[in-house]
């Protein structure tokens, strides 16, 4: 999941030329408040979750690596 | 005709471009001025005005765009022409002012009517402020139907570390794609014509008041200081999440027009249209506009209570990408292209009912990330101050600078009294839980 989010966050939000990791700080990388609201869309279209609003935290959403570890969280809880 | 070297085709205005292109149409016509924003950097120490009148010379020399006319072609398409332009230098001038004279000198250099971009001449404006001998502000004075907010912050990283190279680049989509047929671009315009035959029963209302000529452009800049600003933070962290700035600052936007509003029709559930930046995805040229704009309905419902509006817009927002209104709306506007530009507001006019929206918001996020340095000086804040057409009359404006978060007001005379000035900033004051001046 990592991988995938990596690369529709590379191709579809940030407007960089640098080569972005599932390590990468992505507000670095130049995510913003509208790349923010973009990545929420494609993760709830994507993956099939919804993110609280308490979740919303920049230490959650600073890595791609980060944002998937919440995505299979919520997903997991979702199917319990 | 070009002096001399290379000589570039005309550059294609796209998608928003002609929309603010009418808008300025609407400006010129209706005698509110040009449409034209300002982008102020504060800086400490002394400018060192060689450096910048290197900076103006290479990139008026580099961008052959900012001394070119907007004009339609035997086609009838807009075009930038690159084509007939005399590369110069961008012209810059020196100011020796106190900083409380620095936003009266912003308001009277928006209204001032240049630059024009229907005429060949500079379309950017270099306006070097002293403030006091350790303090001054670099302010930009900008046409907004060749730049926005997002290609402005680019340019001022290229302000701040020019380098020698003066070959002409165009700086837009050099080679927008290629137009389809109208059949195929009406069936990917249709869903947002749909939408725009629901506006009628929204019975939207702006600051605009018939009858009554909008008059110059207004501005109020306040700058919050970094520990108001993470008081504005952490309540919009407890009420929103700390990410959501764009829904966050819209509502409280929304909110403090619609108690205007409501105030002039107090019988009335006030509803407001928001026109809301989009960012599209992918190349992000220095000229040619990168926001597309989501046309939210938030009614008095919505916009009762912070918490529930910020979430609302946010659902809403999401409701409108997650049905590529906007792909439908650039589809819309690749019809429209060699329409005159008058006709880009007929759509609004005839769904609305003469309005527009009821306001202009945006939220910049950080104003130019990565301008830590001008040319020896160290920046300590910075912000865009955009002017308004009428309809809708207002725009409100944030955007935070290492954090410290700035906000702009924006209206016309004749739209916003004295007493409703303070009621809608005693109301932002409210949301914002800080004062505002």
């Amino acid at each position: 999941m990592e991988n995938e989010l990596t690369s529709l966050i590379a191709s579809d939000i940030l407007d960089t030329d640098q080569a972005i990791t599932p390590q990468s700080d992505l507000f670095a990388a130049g995510l913003d408040s509208m790349g923010i609201m973009q990545l929420l869309l494609l993760i709830e279209d994507r993956f099939g979750v919804e993110i609280d609003p308490a979740d919303l935290s920049r230490d959650n959403f600073s890595t791609a690596e980060k944002i998937a570890a919440l995505v299979a969280e919520k997903k997991a809880a979702s199917s319990r | 005709m070009p002096s001399s070297g290379q000589t570039l085709p005309p550059l294609a205005a796209t998608c928003s471009d002609g929309f603010l292109f009418g808008l300025e149409s609407l400006m010129r016509r209706s005698g509110q001025g040009h449409h034209l924003a300002a982008t102020v950097v504060e800086c400490e120490g002394e400018p060192d005005l060689a450096a910048l009148r290197h900076a103006a010379d290479v990139l008026g020399h580099r961008y052959p765009v900012l001394h070119a006319r907007i004009a339609r072609g035997g086609d009838f398409i807009a075009r930038w022409r690159l084509d007939e332009v005399t590369p110069a230098p961008i012209p810059l001038e020196v100011h020796g002012i106190s900083k409380d004279a620095l936003h009266p000198l912003i308001e009277r250099l928006l209204n001032a009517r240049e630059p024009d971009v229907w005429k060949a001449g500079a379309n950017l404006r270099f306006h070097v402020v002293i403030t006091s001998p350790s303090t001054w502000t670099l302010v930009l004075i900008w046409s907004h139907s060749l730049h926005d907010a997002v290609g402005i912050d680019r340019l001022l990283l290229e302000i701040a570390t020019p380098g020698d190279d003066r070959t002409p680049r165009s700086g837009g989509v050099d080679s927008p794609a290629p137009a389809e047929p109208m059949s195929t671009l009406y069936k990917k315009a249709l869903p947002m014509i749909e939408e725009m035959r629901t506006f009628p029963a929204w019975r939207v209302r702006s600051f605009h008041r018939k009858g009554v000529d909008a008059g110059e452009s207004q501005v109020a800049v306040h700058a919050f200081d970094r520990d108001t600003t993470t008081v504005i933070r952490a309540k919009m962290a407890a009420t929103a999440g700390e990410l959501l700035l764009l829904p966050y600052f819209a509502s409280i936007a929304a909110r403090a027009v619609q108690s205007v509003i409501a105030a002039r029709h107090p019988d009335e559930q006030v509803p407001v249209l928001l026109s809301l930046p989009a960012q599209r995805a992918g190349e992000r040229p220095l000229f040619q506009n990168h926001m597309g704009v989501y046309t939210l309905l938030l009614t008095s419902e919505d916009l009762a209570e912070l918490k529930p509006a910020t979430r609302a817009l946010y659902r809403k927002s999401a409701d409108f990408m997650r049905r590529k209104l906007l792909a439908s709306m650039d589809a819309l506007m690749r019809m429209m292209e060699r329409c005159p530009s008058r006709f880009y507001n007929l759509p609004a006019f005839m769904y609305l009912k003469g309005e527009v929206c009821t306001l202009f918001h945006s939220h910049t996020g950080s104003f130019a990330p990565g301008l830590a340095m001008l040319h020896g000086s160290r920046v300590t804040n910075g912000y865009h101050v955009p002017s308004v057409c009428s309809p809708p009359g207002v725009g409100i404006f944030f955007s935070e600078y290492e954090g410290q978060l700035s906000m702009t007001l924006s209206w016309k005379d004749g739209c916003l009294s004295p007493l409703e000035l303070e009621l809608m900033k005693h109301k932002l004051a409210e949301d914002l839980g800080v004062p505002v001046p």
